[in-house]
């Protein structure tokens, strides 16, 4: 581990995922891919011993749903720190809004459908913020 | 301020109760290298920090530190969700049930409470910054030691995660830290 080289984690990445070539624009995993392995950015994946990080699984319409919610946050705030010390790129910035625009379409949707996941959003009959789970509560694969 | 989602940074579902795992994963509650000490190490420096980046980065990372602190309480509460008296006093739980009961309080594995001398905040964005390096790293180790005693996958999922943050942290400290030391020199 302390002395396996970024090219080893590429390759460990690239086998894992099937991303091809370590050009600047493969560099950016999707969101999905950056979820499972905590790095949206392929050449800065190092991986632990031989631990390989799984794909969450979901079993419904909602867990479908919340899951792109997770990775379209997850993409969102490591280009939010990415651009945080290189904040001309337009790459980054360019997907940062392109993330951001689909991620408030879907909270609005899961808000509306399954209860509010921000108080703000809680825009149906009645008051749904205290009935829907808290996220620490599990029974859910998301 | 700070707004709540209702959601985790990662999901988490842990379907096996755990007592010896929830002891060992309450150090990054309140342990020298916890999550609370990162949050709280970085929100504390962000008001010093000299530029645009600096201040965007310690503010966004601490934030997102926060929401690794409920990932650990959040672990922490479901290992333990279940377990009898008699299980908490045979993995080694029983003074911290005296203490607290079932609830979250952040001390090490050991049950030493948190405090805030773990964590440096000096106003000199390259003191602070280098100490922000170590303790990602440190962090990181730990996590490692974790790993290394988990059994479950749906734990060891989860750890492999927040020890990516780790690295990632470590990277944007690096860059913001070589930038303000070429502008010194330069």
């Amino acid at each position: 581990m302390l002395f396996t080289t970024y090219e080893d984690d590429n390759e460990m990445a690239n086998e894992f995922f099937n991303i091809g070539n370590d050009t600047s624009a493969s560099d950016i995993l999707s969101p999905k891919q950056g979820l499972t392995l905590g790095n949206l950015f392929a050449s800065e994946y190092d991986r632990y011993k031989d631990y390989k990080p799984r794909e969450i699984r979901v079993s419904n319409e909602k867990e479908r749903l919340m899951l792109s919610i997770y990775e379209l946050s997850f993409a969102i705030n490591d280009l939010n720190l990415k651009l945080d010390v290189d904040p001309n790129n337009r790459t980054y910035f360019n997907l940062l809004k392109d993330y951001a625009k689909k991620l408030d379409g879907l909270v609005k949707d899961y808000s509306n459908k399954y209860g509010a996941l921000e108080v703000c959003l809680d825009l149906n009959n009645n008051y749904s913020w205290i009935k829907n789970p808290w996220p620490w509560e599990g029974n859910s694969n998301v | 301020m700070f707004k709540y989602d209702k959601k985790l940074a990662y999901p988490i579902n842990i379907k096996k109760k755990d007592i010896k795992m929830a002891k060992y994963l309450l150090t990054q509650f309140g342990g020298a290298n916890s999550e609370l000490g990162a949050a709280l190490r970085y929100f504390s420096q962000k008001f010093t920090m000299p530029t645009e980046e600096g201040r965007a980065l310690l503010n966004d990372i601490a934030t997102e530190e926060l929401g690794h602190v409920e990932m650990i309480c959040t672990m922490v509460y479901q290992l333990l969700k279940g377990a009898s008296l008699k299980e908490l006093e045979d993995n080694g739980l029983s003074t911290q049930y005296i203490e607290h009961g079932y609830g979250l309080y952040p001390t090490d594995s050991n049950g030493m409470p948190f405090t805030v001398t773990y964590f440096a905040s000096v106003g000199d964005p390259i003191a602070d910054l280098a100490e922000d390096m170590a303790a990602e790293e440190k962090a990181r180790v730990t996590y490692e030691h974790l790993i290394d005693m988990a059994k479950d996958t749906d734990v060891i999922d989860v750890l492999l995660f927040l020890r990516q943050r780790e690295i990632v942290h470590y990277n944007r400290f690096r860059a913001l830290y070589e930038e303000y030391k070429y502008e010194m020199n330069n």
